[in-house]
């Protein structure tokens, strides 16, 4: 694989650094945040939006489908993306099935799947782009734009439901003044809908990054999005 | 090392702690038991021993399944028996460590009860207990009580003694034990589980999979993820013999992400292991080699299906193929595959441990053996819980369950998750088995069991379940991708007050049809809560369609709220509370709601003063109010 030599300041991959001279999403951005084809889209039902519609992902082909995100990564960026994917890449050479783990890995580092990496992960695993898009696309978990700081996840399993999580969904909704599936434009939170986490005992629950809080209330939701502003 | 070395290493040190002169403290740290409050109670502790310079051995174990009563700890003093408390705050458990361990006063008012067998006055047993009574934990029997963490833990209580009569039998002599206990599979279908590995040991070719499913994706369950936490060993020695009768030397455990805590505990496990030549090459000297791989699942629902759950594995899309041929012909990369649930693993290490006979006698004539379920929803005692096959949804909710959440009326109870049904209050001394459940309309399913009282909108809960299934349909074959997103929309109109009469019967043919023709078990019990609560509540359907009614005032279309110009006395908490400023009134001014602003949230009603009640809900009627603020005691 080809290896990029970064120049400039932050070339040591320590952590991507703000760029001085071009604004990129995964720095920094002042790009207002127009939503995705894949946000705006999303279907009023359904825990797990962020998946494309068929039809649509059909239709478009993957550099018009990144074009609509608003990634510009400036390149210094892009040479990082390709240190560290090259890391994590080599972990995985040689083993069967390990698209999903390495999509994972990458997701876990730069919080979504830039455009670059996932060019970069197609010439690794000798497949074409649009299958990995493909593969990312089906699952839930995978995103393709820059994610808030932090995840704020209602949980709508059953439980929760007959609970009312709900109702503590428009609450967060309306606090956060976005949609399921939408994220803030100052990028520090993003919604989500899930569908189980598995606390369904101290239902309705909502989960912040890696805190669970169970019993939830309205109030208490407030409260709680208030201690992450 | 031989396994004895391993064994009596591991008895002297669970003796060593057990007789140890400090007393000892449990912590019910699991995922359910952090969302209550777990680790703070666990730092207020550390913090109160520190200040009151006692010793004490501290030990995060899995949950004990009692979660209505979360955060939970145990204390055992040495000589005393071990005491369970509940519903902790940070304060409260140091307070505790300071009564207890300090001052000798073991605080009744807050324990939960005792276990072991010299009692303590003023606290019941807590296995006598109503919520336990009934429950036989044999599964769950090192949940709560050992380190999840610590391989010795569990080699100390019988563990891995299964293993080791495995690997002096013959993978035949094996496959029949399991068989004579009469387990069927777990996940949910029931398929017998000895049949299972036969064909898988009997299906041609060198190179076999084992696969543990523990993508445990049905909303409303988590007692995958309790035993996970709890007792990882117990699953993890299941796959280890199942391999071993199958003839396989790679494993799998296919896990869901969002058990973070679940894959961390799996991972240190397998690490354990292969310190002790349990997994890896030649297991205990026997020539066996085994490896297993944790997959992260990464959100799919119909991941849980086998034959997508395999593509997925495989670094595909998560989509299921047509059957046969069945996994254990060909499944992962060709391969005959024998993939299982997280339970049924762990039921068959104990199967091997304690013998088939010993299993066969909990149960009923066709189902044997326990069965975990997560009981939530309205039921006043949510928790895991372990009973045997045979007994009635009844005792389940209402000995166990200690009834319907604030004394309402049950109205249904959901078994199997979005693939199964809800039933009725007539179907409450019906037995939990395979067979019955799946009469009633229903199925097992892998345990979830939601209960539902009479302010559940049986209409709003198919709903629920269909915009689930719905969202979750991989689209590949159109019964389930079409199916269920018509059955969808007429719910939709059914609950916005748009239905039209012959709604009910289109969406009976729908489901209907999809049941018989789509491709994977997701689609084809899809449609099972759209049936089974026209079978029982028919009622609830046409007061939607026909009187534009939410009898159980859920559906905001068919809802309002108003405010009651009698009762009202102008206090203003609902105005300053309505989130869209939809009240209008003052100080002594009875309020009013704008109906066209309303969102209909019930703020308003959950904030009106219980000793005003002043708020009103109502579904398919209006309620005569003043159009304006108008002076309280004025008559309208």
């Amino acid at each position: 694989m080809r290896s990029f030599k970064a120049a400039g300041e932050g070339a040591d991959g320590a952590g991507l650094k703000p760029c001085t001279t071009l604004r990129c999403t995964a720095c920094f951005s002042r790009i207002q945040p127009t939503f995705c084809t894949v946000n705006s889209r999303r279907s009023a039902v359904g825990s797990h939006e962020s998946r494309v519609d068929s039809r649509e992902s059909a239709s478009l082909t993957v550099k018009a489908f990144f074009a609509k995100l608003p990634n510009q990564l400036c390149k210094l960026t892009v040479n990082i993306v390709q240190g560290e994917l090259a890391e994590i890449l080599a972990e995985y050479k040689g083993e069967k099935g390990a698209l999903i783990p390495i999509l994972q890995k990458v997701q876990e580092k730069f919080g979504y799947l830039p455009e670059k990496a996932v060019s970069e992960i197609a010439k690794f695993s000798r497949m074409s782009e649009s299958e990995i898009f493909g593969v990312a696309s089906f699952y839930a978990q995978f995103y393709f734009a820059r994610r808030g700081e932090h995840t704020v996840k209602v949980c709508l399993g059953t439980a929760c439901h007959v609970r009312g999580g709900e109702r503590i969904l428009d609450e967060v909704k309306r606090e956060l003044g976005i949609e399921s599936g939408g994220t803030t434009e100052d990028y520090k939170f993003s919604l989500e809908r899930v569908a189980c986490f598995g606390s369904c005992a101290l239902a309705p629950v909502m989960v912040i990054d890696k805190n669970v809080y169970g019993r939830m209330t309205i109030a208490k939701a407030k409260d709680i999005l208030a201690e992450y502003h | 090392m031989a396994f004895e070395e391993i064994h009596s290493r591991a008895i002297s040190e669970w003796e060593s702690l057990q007789s140890s002169s400090k007393p000892r403290i449990l912590v019910g740290a699991g995922t359910c038991g952090r969302a209550a409050g777990a680790l703070g109670i666990l730092e207020a502790i550390n913090k109160e021993l520190t200040q009151r310079k006692v010793e004490a051995v501290i030990t995060q174990v899995g949950c004990l399944g009692l979660c209505y009563a979360e955060p939970m700890i145990g204390i055992i003093k040495p000589g005393y028996p071990q005491i369970i408390y509940g519903n902790l705050t940070p304060k409260l458990a140091a307070q505790l460590i300071d009564d207890y361990l300090v001052s000798d006063n073991p605080r009744p008012d807050l324990a939960l009860g005792y276990i072991g067998d010299s009692k303590i006055n003023g606290i019941p047993n807590l296995f006598e207990l109503p919520v336990l009574k009934p429950q036989v934990r044999i599964i769950l029997r090192n949940c709560g009580f050992i380190d999840p963490e610590n391989i010795n833990h569990y080699i100390a209580n019988e563990g891995y003694s299964g293993l080791v009569k495995a690997l002096k039998m013959t993978p035949e002599a094996i496959i029949e034990e399991i068989k004579k206990s009469g387990l069927r599979g777990r996940g949910g279908a029931g398929f017998s589980t000895g049949q299972k590995w036969d064909s898988c040991r009997t299906a041609p070719g060198g190179e076999k999979y084992i696969i543990c499913n523990a993508d445990e994706g049905d909303p409303g369950a988590f007692m995958n993820r309790a035993l996970l936490e709890g007792d990882p060993h117990s699953v993890l020695e299941g796959i280890v013999i199942g391999a071993y009768a199958i003839g396989a030397n790679q494993g799998y455990i296919y896990c869901r992400a969002e058990y973070p805590l679940a894959l961390e505990r799996l991972r240190l496990a397998l690490h354990q292991m292969e310190e002790c030549g349990l997994i890896g090459d030649n297991i205990l000297d026997s020539g066996f080699n085994f490896h297993i791989k944790i997959k992260e699942g990464a959100g799919a629902f119909v991941c849980g299906e086998e034959t997508a759950l395999m593509a997925s594995i495989e670094g595909k899309r998560g989509m299921p193929r047509p059957r046969p041929p069945f996994p254990a012909i060909s499944g992962l990369w060709g391969k005959p595959t024998n993939i299982n649930n997280v339970e049924t693993w762990a039921n068959a290490a104990l199967i091997l441990q304690r013998g088939s006979e010993w299993y066969a006698q909990y149960g009923s004539e066709r189902s044997k053996g326990t069965k975990t379920f997560a009981l939530v929803g309205k039921v006043e005692l949510t928790g895991l819980i372990e009973v045997p096959l045979g007994i009635t949804l009844g005792e389940i909710i209402y000995d166990i369950g200690g009834g319907i959440l604030k004394g309402k009326g049950f109205k249904a109870v959901q078994t199997g998750g979005p693939s199964g049904g809800c039933l009725p209050a007539s179907m409450l001394n019906s037995p939990v088995d395979y067979e019955s459940l799946t009469a009633a309309g229903s199925i097992m399913g892998s345990g979830g069991m939601i209960v539902a009282d009479e302010d559940t909108c049986m209409v709003d809960l198919t709903k629920y379940f269909l915009s689930f299934t719905q969202a979750e349909s991989c689209g590949k074959c159109p019964p389930c991708r079409v199916g269920t997103r018509q059955m969808l929309g007429i719910l939709e109109r059914i609950t916005q007050g748009e239905g039209k009469p012959g709604d009910i019967e289109q969406l009976e043919k729908l489901a209907n049809t999809v049941k018989q023709s789509a491709l994977c078990g997701l689609g084809q019990t899809a449609p099972n809560p759209v049936l089974t609560t026209i079978r029982y509540f028919r009622d609830e359907y046409e007061a939607h369609i026909n009187e534009k009614r939410c009898p159980a005032l859920v559906c905001k279309d068919l809802i309002s709220f108003y405010i009651l110009p009698d009762k009202c006395q102008g206090c203003m908490i609902c105005l300053r509370n309505c989130p869209v400023e939809a009240i209008s009134g003052g100080k002594r001014l009875v309020h009013v709601i704008d109906q066209d602003k309303c969102v209909k949230c019930g703020t308003c009603l959950d904030v009106c003063p219980p000793r005003f009640a002043a708020v009103a809900k109502v579904s398919g009627e209006q309620i005569e109010v003043p159009q304006q603020p108008t002076p309280i005691g004025k008559s309208v």
